[in-house]
């Protein structure tokens, strides 16, 4: 759901932007017993984790000793933030579906039989790095660098501010209309989920009514259904919708959005394609130097040091 | 033959653009929608992501910093532009058994006394069409189909059904379409097929391509 936690979290383990991880929302929590892991790395909402009891941080990348089996528990999230993230270096051996291992919990595909984790379950370990990375002391791991406070606000904020460019039938809505979209403060409603996002506030109405023929839809579009009420589509939206497209959530902001929990509030702010484009390219300028400080081994950030 | 020049070409977000065509969704629009998209799959252009067609609009998204929202545009103009006004496609012949109303079709009865028509009748006006897949989509597989005689058009439901059973035939509107797997709906269910729409197994996955013909057969289920 969070495109930018899930690729921070994959990138920090040393795996590919798209590799596979391990998904949680809200208060769900996880134990994973790993044995011949090399590494492994968390992004997201953030939770209360520990390795074999001691505490590990998020942001960072965790080296473990591949001969030595321990525990990853991530405990419920507390505070703000909905979806967090743990990438295991070389990933997870499932068969990919439809070029994806992402699991569809709607239709039953992909990830471990198409469902959500439960007790008992094995994950095969994905090809291992060449290298062994070297020594480790009695705890069995080891942090090293962590994001820096710019990239970890691009996931979480207390009081989200969205930006938006207009959508394929802004100038359907009365410029009113718009006015009155862009003042108000909406309220994530707990019928959201994986498919839409949907907001409680100030209805928004096009004039005339429109009739849609379906047409393409993309991560981040603000349909507004007959009774006025917005539902941003989410990462598992269909292909087509056929109701009016008032707004479209900008790339860089689809994971701040993501993180919002129900009954968290949001507002909406217009930029122009320029501001878009200059905010998309932030990020993966962001994400780069992150792969170039974590290759500089141990000099890349600030959170090398031992755990003892 | 009808003009099919786009007029309409929006943005959908900073990384995709929407085109849109004036005329109603028609067989002909939707295949040439189909052959503008496998232009993209033969040759892609740098930064290309993926393509989506819609009932009378087509969606591409990339990378913007691989290649300008201008040049996609001009792009896409000029690949339309060397597109047959009849696109040679390997379109496919199905029929589909049909088990028609009763719990199958919960809303065939009254489909067909809103239009001043008997059940039997209703149903052998839809198994003697012969329809054509204008789009495949809102859930995996779904096939939007044109065809359907005009005397048994049918308004969506005022209140969406919360679970429409898979395999259920449907009419809303001209159209007609078939529910690959359960999910929610506000077409007119008026009837059930055991054939599977979809397989995320199949290369390619869904069943039915834009431009498809498919007719109905009914058939009778004891009970």
């Amino acid at each position: 759901m969070d495109p930018h936690a899930s690729a921070l979290a994959s990138r920090l383990a040393g795996n590919p932007p798209e590799g596979v991880v391990f998904e949680l929302e809200g208060p769900s929590r996880l134990a994973l017993r790993c044995e011949g892991v090399f590494g492994l790395a968390l992004a997201g909402a953030g939770a209360p984790v520990s390795l074999d009891g001691f505490p590990v941080p998020f942001w960072a990348r965790i080296e473990t000793d591949p001969l030595r089996p321990f525990v990853i528990r991530i405990e419920g999230t507390r505070g703000s933030g909905r979806w967090s993230y743990l990438a295991l270096t070389g990933g997870c051996r499932v068969a990919p579906v439809m070029g994806s291992f992402g699991t569809d919990l709607r239709a039953g595909w992909g990830g471990v039989e198409g469902r959500r984790l439960r007790a008992g379950d094995r994950v095969p370990l994905g090809a291992a790095p060449a290298r062994l990375t070297g020594c480790f002391d009695r705890a069995g791991f080891r942090i090293r660098g962590q994001v820096s406070p710019w990239l970890r606000s691009l996931v979480g904020s207390a009081e989200p501010v969205v930006r938006i460019l207009p959508g394929s039938h802004w100038e359907a809505f009365p410029s009113s209309t718009r006015e009155v979209f862009l003042a108000s403060r909406y309220r994530i409603t707990t019928d959201s989920d994986r498919m839409g996002y949907r907001l409680a506030g100030a209805a928004i109405h096009p004039e005339p009514v429109l009739e849609i023929d379906s047409e393409p839809v993309a991560f981040g579009s603000i349909q507004i259904p007959p009774d006025g009420a917005p539902i941003i589509l989410m990462a598992d939206h269909p292909p087509q919708g056929g109701y009016p497209h008032l707004a479209e959530v900008i790339g860089a902001d689809l994971g701040l959005l993501a993180q919002c929990r129900a009954g968290d509030e949001v507002r909406f702010r217009l930029v122009d394609e320029p501001a878009a484009l200059q905010a998309l390219r932030e990020w993966r300028r962001g994400f780069a130097r992150l792969g170039i400080g974590l290759a500089a081994d141990g000099g890349g950030g600030n959170g090398e040091g031992r755990h003892a | 033959m009808e003009e099919t020049e786009f007029v309409e070409c929006v943005p959908l977000g900073e990384c995709g653009l929407l085109l849109r065509w004036p005329q109603e969704p028609a067989p002909h629009l939707s295949r040439r929608i189909r052959a503008l998209g496998e232009g993209l799959d033969r040759k892609p252009p740098p930064g290309f992501v993926e393509w989506v067609p819609g009932l009378r609009s087509f969606a591409v998204y990339f990378d913007p910093d691989r290649r300008s929202r201008a040049a996609w545009i001009e792009e896409l103009a000029s690949l339309w532009k060397t597109l047959p006004e009849e696109p040679d496609l390997p379109v496919r012949s199905f029929t589909i058994p049909v088990a028609y109303g009763g719990e199958w079709g919960p809303d065939l009865a009254d489909a067909a006394q809103s239009v001043g028509l008997t059940p039997e009748h209703w149903i052998a006006l839809h198994a003697e069409a012969t329809y054509e897949v204008l789009l495949v989509g809102f859930a995996p597989g779904f096939p939007y189909l044109a065809g359907l005689p005009p005397a048994l058009a049918a308004p969506r439901r005022a209140t969406p059904r919360l679970r429409v059973a898979a395999g259920s035939v449907a009419v809303a509107n001209r159209l007609c379409g078939i529910y690959p797997c359960e999910s929610p709906g506000g077409w007119t269910v008026i009837g059930r097929t055991g054939m599977i729409c979809f397989d995320p197994l199949w290369h390619p996955p869904a069943r039915f391509d834009i431009g498809d013909r498919v007719r109905f057969h009914p058939v009778a289920l004891p009970g």
